[in-house]
């Protein structure tokens, strides 16, 4: 892998992971707030 | 009752549990044998490296079996409200920590003078400085066994206790394996002037886990 | 108002600031920023290791403050408990992005995936005091909240040691670890700037992801009290199904 392949792969992990973080946080907290009375 | 005074009644029970139903005896003691073989099978004998790499797995083998000596002294107090008792009995936390504490090192010393010469004599090593060893082996056992007790607490009422302590323990006993194997090399390799500040660092740990666990293990106990 | 961290605006305002300074971020580190001159294009995974690494030890810091201050009598409350929770998470996520780039930074600088130096193991077993913890919070019961604080303060403890006895034991450089390394007085112009924007910008969404999985976490508390007197109510209703009126004698 050249160099820039590992960049990319990092980058592209980093957006990834956080990226589905946030997106498994969003979901949850809607999920939670529609049990809310 | 003085610290010392309490200290030395709840060790002295565990202890006579111990000789009466030889767990550590029949059953840690083996375990720790067999990890020490087991070690031989993994790493080919023939090829020289066992007594290169015999202080490292004699700490691993060490740190394998307290666990379960840590395990051990918990389980005796979870039957018949046993630790009620304990926390009913007005001791003062601090000492039964202590106590079990002390006891669960004085197991690990027999222990690690069994396994010890077992690895000297299966391994083909050669252990000079027996006052670096003898100090290594003091201040990292009671490391151990001073940080096991205060993760077995923690777990005590737990039904996952057996499965979590292992996971909790052993990233905060690596800096006393790393002591201990470095300190261990030293007298192997008949350089003890290398191994003495590693011994400095393990009496820090010890101490500092002592301390830790004296303090944190009353409000612990509470709480299973 | 103990159920979040930030007021609504604000929250929503850093996501989007965190957001576009990510985009800003990933402009100047990948176009920008020009390429190093010993290490070429791999340099650019410091633009995200240097921040991940950062925040993998502000959150376990922010963790082990909270509990401190869960276990402090007086200023006991169930919301260090939840921030303690909350960062600890975002800890294990940073910590582990960390862990991956340092490797994927590693392997066409050093040639090699691994180093056994000061800060990859220091890092790594952070990882697994993080990994315990949270292992820990997933238990129900009394005293839960005490156990998981005193938990994180040993852990904490344990961090500097870790640290200076495996520097204690090797290095890969004379000089110090990568971090200090990036972070010499050798960087000049657009790679200092997007180094420290990068770390900026990576607060920022620390910050507004803490708040965030507070929120979570505090949404779902109320969810659980709300369905334990739910499932009490039920269990009630069941055992005396017929009602009983004014006056009446069982």
């Amino acid at each position: 892998m050249t160099d820039a392949g590992f960049v990319f792969a990092g980058w592209g992990i980093v957006a990834a992971t956080v990226g589905g973080y946030w997106l498994a946080l969003v979901l949850r907290t809607r999920r939670a707030e529609r049990s809310r009375p | 009752m003085s610290l010392l005074r309490e200290t030395a009644l709840v060790a002295g029970k565990d202890l006579r549990i111990e000789a009466r139903s030889r767990v550590a005896l029949y059953q840690i003691l083996p375990f720790g044998g067999v990890v020490i073989l087991l070690f031989a099978f993994a790493l080919d004998p023939d090829r020289g490296i066992l007594p290169r790499v015999a202080p490292g797995l004699f700490w691993v083998a060490v740190l394998l079996a307290a666990l379960l000596a840590v395990s051990r002294s918990f389980a005796v107090e979870a039957g018949n409200g046993a630790r009620d008792g304990l926390r009913l009995s007005g001791l003062d936390g601090s000492s039964i920590f202590l106590g079990k504490a002390a006891a669960v090192a004085l197991e690990l010393l027999a222990l690690e003078i069994v396994l010890g010469v077992a690895v000297a004599l299966l391994y083909d090593v050669e252990v000079h400085a027996p006052v670096l060893v003898a100090l290594t082996v003091v201040t990292a056992t009671v490391g151990v066994a001073t940080t096991g007790t205060l993760y077995g607490v923690l777990a005590a009422g737990l039904r996952v206790r057996e499965t979590l302590v292992p996971v909790l323990l052993l990233p905060v006993v690596a800096p006393v394996m790393l002591g201990a194997t470095r300190a261990s090399e030293a007298a192997v390799e008949g350089v003890p002037s290398e191994g003495w500040p590693w011994v400095a660092l393990l009496a820090l740990v010890a101490a500092l886990y002592t301390g830790m666990g004296m303090l944190a293990f009353g409000p612990l106990l509470e709480e299973t | 108002m103990s159920d979040r961290l930030l007021h609504p605006r604000v929250a929503t305002g850093l996501g989007f600031a965190s957001l576009a300074a990510l985009v800003v971020l990933a402009i100047l580190a990948l176009d920008v920023a020009p390429p190093d001159a010993v290490q070429g294009d791999a340099q650019r995974l410091m633009y995200v290791h240097v921040p991940t690494a950062w925040l993998a030890y502000l959150a376990f810091g922010v963790t082990a403050l909270a509990s401190a201050l869960y276990l402090w009598p007086r200023t006991r409350s169930a919301v260090w408990d939840r921030l303690a929770g909350a960062s600890a998470e975002l800890g294990v996520l940073f910590t582990g992005l960390t862990l991956i780039l340092g490797s994927l930074w590693g392997r066409p600088v050093w040639g090699i995936w691994w180093a056994w130096d000061a800060r990859l193991v220091s890092t790594a077993v952070l990882f697994f005091l993080y990994v315990g913890y949270l292992a820990l919070r997933r238990i129900p019961g009394a005293g839960r909240e005490k156990r998981c604080a005193i938990a994180a303060l040993i852990a904490v403890v344990d961090v500097p040691i870790v640290h200076f006895s495996v520097e204690w034991w090797r290095t890969l450089h004379q000089q110090g670890t990568v971090f200090n390394q990036e972070l010499s007085a050798e960087i000049h112009g657009t790679m200092a700037v997007t180094l420290w924007w990068s770390v900026l910008t990576f607060t920022l969404l620390y910050v507004y992801l803490l708040d965030r999985r507070y929120r979570l976490a505090s949404l779902e508390a109320g969810r659980e009290e709300r369905e334990l007197a739910t499932a009490i109510a039920e269990r009630l209703a069941e055992a005396d199904p017929e009602p009983v009126e004014a006056g009446a004698t069982r």
